[in-house]
């Protein structure tokens, strides 16, 4: 019986020893050998259009990875793998080889659910599967300009996916396994789980049925008349909110390095990083000013020169000639004599607060990068010259969102709203993290100069000047076109046959809803070129799109002219 | 007299062995079902990852299928116009605008 007592208090002794001498340094070996730690990689915020369709999500890939090292035969197994991946067994080999000792290598990337069942079933000596989150775009290249795209170690590459990557990128957890002998996870260790905080979501303003309708209308116009390129803008007056941003040729986000044919233009914004010399678009902000500063008035007659006037050293043409013309007919017939006139009453300093209030050269604040400021020169470099030149759209590089920006003024009662894309930011369980606060619009006309203009003046372009395939049956559009040579690159002249066709207006004239910039860039002049009949019907049929789409009510009667699906999905 | 004393510690000790042992068999019951336990949270985890990104793939799915171009392919395919015609009726007069012709040019 004692020499049992004392058996057992010698082990107990020894238990003990261990645990005060060496147990700190076992229970490491311990963690060592039985826990790992695993990351818990955050899933990447969502980007979603204003009714919520998702534009750009994150799924998961099953993926090959090896390791090398444990390999015991890399041909062998290279022979395994491309059997079931159905991959050149001697390509695979030799990415086996290159890779050399490291631990972790990606043979390839998104194999198939069977194609993983089938490596998990062969057991290949250091190769395994898992799984990687990939960005991808559900709606294709629609908007892609606006998306970006994110790059093969998960961030952000132009766009909102870079502008935003703070908010969407989220931040990783990670947890603690403890494993049995084999590796297997056998329990998850109570102190060790951190879980991810998924990235926000971030909610934009453009609506991917009116986005879609504009890239449309720009590609077709594009095909039509073999133009270079084109972009739309459609925005709402009222807000500032933007529907859609189209730049057409576009690109698919989905494979981004796919054009490395010199044609990565085209992940340009241009809608707000190009600016072009706006042309006749530009006539009815000089003369909406003119009229404000009394230096016109409604219904005057204008000597327009029968189409050609010198003016000093200038000699200035009309594309029609006429012998005189109204205020508002200047406007309706495009006359660049008659703007030119009204130019001079106006004077510079009067013209440079006109461009100044309504936003032109300075950038708008438009919650996207790179949006350019445009091109005003300073009022110390304007002469006699801009005096004709800058009512016609000449001397003047503006982008295409600071038409529609400006645009807006005659459509929401004479203010300037600042645009913007993004709505709001949303945590993962529907909270706001943040919303647009728009600042308080700035007024750039007073309410009768803008009913002026938008009833009589620009309505009248459309029911019978120059913009007249700009016309809808159910509602009165209202705006200018416009037809503007390019300048060339450092100056000097025009480039021959080179032209911008563009249309800018908005509709319901009762209650204007959307305004609307089409800009197609170098049509093929021998098919036609003229922004009445490049741009023009480009801008109507959005128009008749997005109108249907948003069930905004008719103005008047008449036959059903747009017979489909009108909204919702 | 006989020594009970020495007699009686035998069954003492076999019970305190026997409550020792007792205590031990418990201690590792106790420990087995815990393993089991936090065992099934591992499992129910990765049930729920899987689920989760099984979620994530409908979700993108879903997009896919609400897609505006895929949606005017498939009306295409069943024969609904689902964008409006190119050509329009002229609008009829709307107030006292007057008519001229057209020119396009500007």
């Amino acid at each position: 019986m004692s020499l049992l007592i004392v058996a057992l208090l010698a082990l107990v002794g020894r238990l003990v020893f261990i645990n005060t001498s060496q147990g700190a340094k076992l229970l490491a070996r311990t963690y060592e050998q039985q826990r790992s730690v695993v990351p818990l990689p955050a899933r990447r915020g969502l980007i979603v259009d204003a009714a919520g369709r998702i534009m750009a999500g994150t799924s998961l890939q099953l993926s090959v990875f090896a390791d090398p090292k444990l390999m015991p035969d890399k041909q062998e197994a290279a022979a395994d793998v491309g059997r079931i991946l159905d991959v050149p067994a001697a390509e695979l080999g030799q990415d086996l080889v290159a890779a050399g000792n490291r631990r972790f290598f990606v043979v390839r990337k998104k194999i198939s659910e069977d194609q993983a069942a089938a490596l998990k079933k062969a057991r290949v000596g250091g190769i395994g599967v898992f799984e990687e989150p990939y960005r991808t775009y559900p709606l294709g290249s629609l908007a892609s300009q606006v998306m970006g795209f994110v790059s093969s170690d998960g961030r952000g590459l132009g766009g909102i996916e870079s502008q935003c990557e703070d908010w969407l990128r989220g931040e990783a957890g990670l947890k603690t396994i403890i494993c049995d002998a084999g590796r297997r996870a056998f329990w998850l260790a109570e102190d060790g789980y951190q879980p991810p905080r998924d990235g926000y979501h971030v909610v934009l303003t453009i609506d991917a049925v009116i986005q879609a309708a504009a890239e449309r209308e720009v590609q077709a116009a594009i095909e039509k008349y073999h133009a270079e390129s084109g972009v739309a803008v459609v925005m709402d007056p009222r807000s500032g909110a933007i529907l859609a941003l189209a730049n057409v040729p576009t690109f698919d986000p989905n494979h981004f390095g796919d054009y490395a044919d010199g044609s990565q233009w085209r992940y340009r914004n241009r809608a707000i990083t190009d600016p072009i010399e706006p042309g006749s678009t530009f006539k009815p902000f000089i003369a909406a000013w003119a009229l404000a500063e009394k230096a016109t008035r409604l219904g005057e007659v204008f000597d327009c020169e029968s189409g050609a006037w010198r003016d000093g050293a200038r000699l200035l043409h009309d594309h029609h000639p006429y012998a005189s013309l109204s205020f508002e007919d200047i406007l309706a017939k495009s006359s660049n004599i008659g703007m030119a006139k009204i130019g001079k009453r106006l004077g510079n300093k009067k013209m440079q607060a006109a461009l100044k209030a309504f936003g032109f050269g300075s950038k708008s604040g438009i919650d996207l990068d790179g949006e350019a400021a445009g091109i005003v020169r300073p009022p110390h470099q304007w002469n006699s010259f801009s005096t004709t030149s800058i009512p016609m759209g000449q001397e003047v590089g503006v982008t295409p969102l600071q038409l529609a920006r400006a645009f807006c003024v005659f459509a929401n009662g004479g203010m300037l709203v600042e645009p913007f894309v993004i709505r709001a930011v949303l945590a993962s369980d529907g909270g706001v993290v943040q919303e647009h606060r728009p600042p308080a619009p700035k007024r750039a006309l007073s309410k009768s100069i803008v009913a002026t203009m938008k009833d009589t003046v620009l309505t009248g372009v459309v029911n019978h000047g120059t913009g007249t395939t700009a016309a809808l049956t159910h509602y009165q559009v209202f705006g200018k076109t416009g037809t503007a040579q390019i300048p060339k690159q450092g100056g000097g002249g025009y480039v021959p046959d080179a032209y911008v066709s563009s249309f800018i207006g908005a509709a319901p004239a009762d209650d204007p809803r959307l305004v609307v910039v089409v800009c197609i860039t170098k049509p093929k002049k021998s098919i036609g070129y003229y922004g009445g009949t490049v741009a023009a019907p480009a801008a109507r049929q959005i128009l008749a799109s997005a109108l249907a789409y948003m069930q905004v009510p008719q103005e008047r009667e008449g036959p059903t002219e747009y017979a489909g699906l009108t909204g919702g999905d | 007299m006989p020594d009970t004393s020495r007699t009686m510690t035998i069954p003492r000790a076999l019970l305190v062995l026997a409550m020792l042992t007792g205590v031990g068999i418990a201690l590792v019951l106790l420990r087995a079902e815990t393993a089991r336990a936090a065992n099934r949270v591992q499992r129910l985890h990765q049930e729920q990852s899987q689920l989760k990104h099984r979620l994530w793939g409908y979700e993108m799915e879903l997009a896919r299928l609400r897609a505006p171009q895929r949606i005017q392919e498939r009306a295409a395919e069943l024969g609904i116009d689902a964008h409006p015609p190119a050509v329009d009726q002229p609008p009829g007069p709307r107030k006292s605008a007057p008519t001229g012709p057209r020119t396009g040019g500007d």
